[in-house]
């Protein structure tokens, strides 16, 4: 019986439905509980990495199929590219705010990383990792996969800029009375990606519609600085 | 509909594989999903490829980004050991600059709208 299971798992089906399976789940569940820390990908991460565990199903087996997913990163990051085109009249009247915003916002993200990484002392693969930490997760992973980092510390990063500051930017907000649509949607979109993007739809149209943009200009950004490095 | 969404695919798989030979001649190492996202753009602003074109399949992408991204997390899950003796630090470097960035971008984009229309302010006397 437990022969028949294990290979089983070791089907590429396997990964492929655990990891399809548990996204709806997560959907469903995300869509029901309306907060940042219910989200679909971290909840379908809950659930396939307990699954793995609790019947000793190796990671690599998992891979099998859950590769094959994987493989989609590029067609759907792409679709910023619609998400974009789709936002040309604001990005077309706040052009230079946003550029330049986002900019300078990506410079601010990359420079604070090396000097805190400095001053901790952390090691150099550490910085790497850390380096892309705001922008959206395709891309963060090309630039520090790119530079020598490490895929999964850079995910981890990603990960916790878009959960804690779709919960820590609304108070900085409600704190220092930042009142400007457009600064705000720039700000979301730059330091917190696409799960930023989400808190900033629920706060005002104009806010989500630039934060949008935001993250695709502000990867590009990210991707142009890092060339230099 | 179902040939509309083959179709449609197709047309995305093309920009992705367009986007892959354009980083291959590239002298820099710069990343496919971004050509891909450059390319997109600029054949949709230049009318080359028109939004119904893609349309429902690129929603379905939108929509469910994140599906792609769930075994890059469980790969995560299996690699917090990397962050052993450094974790502290990592959120500290993490937290810190994630907040510096958001005001900081804020800052700079007001800055910029000031800017703006300081300069517009002085070239609509001039005009006067």
């Amino acid at each position: 019986m437990s022969k028949v299971f294990y290979d089983l798992c070791a089907n590429p089906f396997f990964g492929l439905f655990l990891t399809v399976g548990s996204f709806y789940i997560g959907d469903l569940v995300a869509k029901k509980v309306k907060s940042p820390l219910a989200n679909s990908l971290l909840i379908a991460m809950i659930i396939c990495v307990a699954v793995l565990k609790l019947f000793h199903i190796p990671y690599e087996d998992y891979m099998k199929g859950a590769q094959y997913v994987t493989f989609f990163l590029v067609p759907v990051t792409a679709m910023l590219g619609l998400s974009i085109y789709r936002q040309r009249k604001v990005l077309k009247e706040e052009f230079f705010p946003i550029v330049i915003g986002c900019l300078g916002g990506s410079l601010l993200s990359m420079g604070s990383t090396v000097i805190l990484c400095r001053m901790l002392a952390l090691h150099s693969e550490m910085l790497y990792s850390l380096f892309p930490k705001s922008v959206t997760t395709a891309i963060a992973i090309d630039v520090s996969t790119q530079l020598g980092g490490l895929k999964s510390v850079t995910m981890m990063a990603v990960v916790i800029c878009g959960t804690a500051g779709a919960i820590l930017h609304p108070i900085i907000i409600r704190m220092l009375r930042l009142k400007d649509p457009v600064a705000i949607g720039v700000a979301f979109g730059t330091a917190s990606h696409a799960v930023g993007t989400a808190k900033a739809l629920e706060i005002g149209e104009v806010e989500g519609a630039v934060s949008g943009v935001a993250v695709g200009v502000a990867g590009i950004c990210t991707v142009m600085i890092a060339l230099f490095i | 509909m179902n040939m509309k969404i083959l179709k449609q695919l197709t047309l995305i798989l093309a920009i992705c594989l367009a986007a892959e030979a354009l980083v291959a001649f590239l002298p820099f190492a710069f990343p496919s999903s971004v050509a891909a996202i450059l390319i997109l753009a600029i054949l949709l602003g230049a009318k080359l490829l028109k939004e119904q074109q893609i349309q429902e399949t690129a929603d379905f992408m939108l929509k469910n980004m994140a599906l792609v991204f769930v075994p890059l997390a469980v790969g995560m899950v299996e690699d917090l050991e990397l962050l052993k003796g450094q974790a502290a630090g990592f959120l500290i470097v993490v937290g810190i600059s994630l907040i510096l960035t958001f005001l900081g971008t804020y800052g700079t984009v007001r800055l910029v709208q000031k800017c703006m229309s300081r300069l517009m302010k002085k070239g609509g006397k001039k005009h006067e």
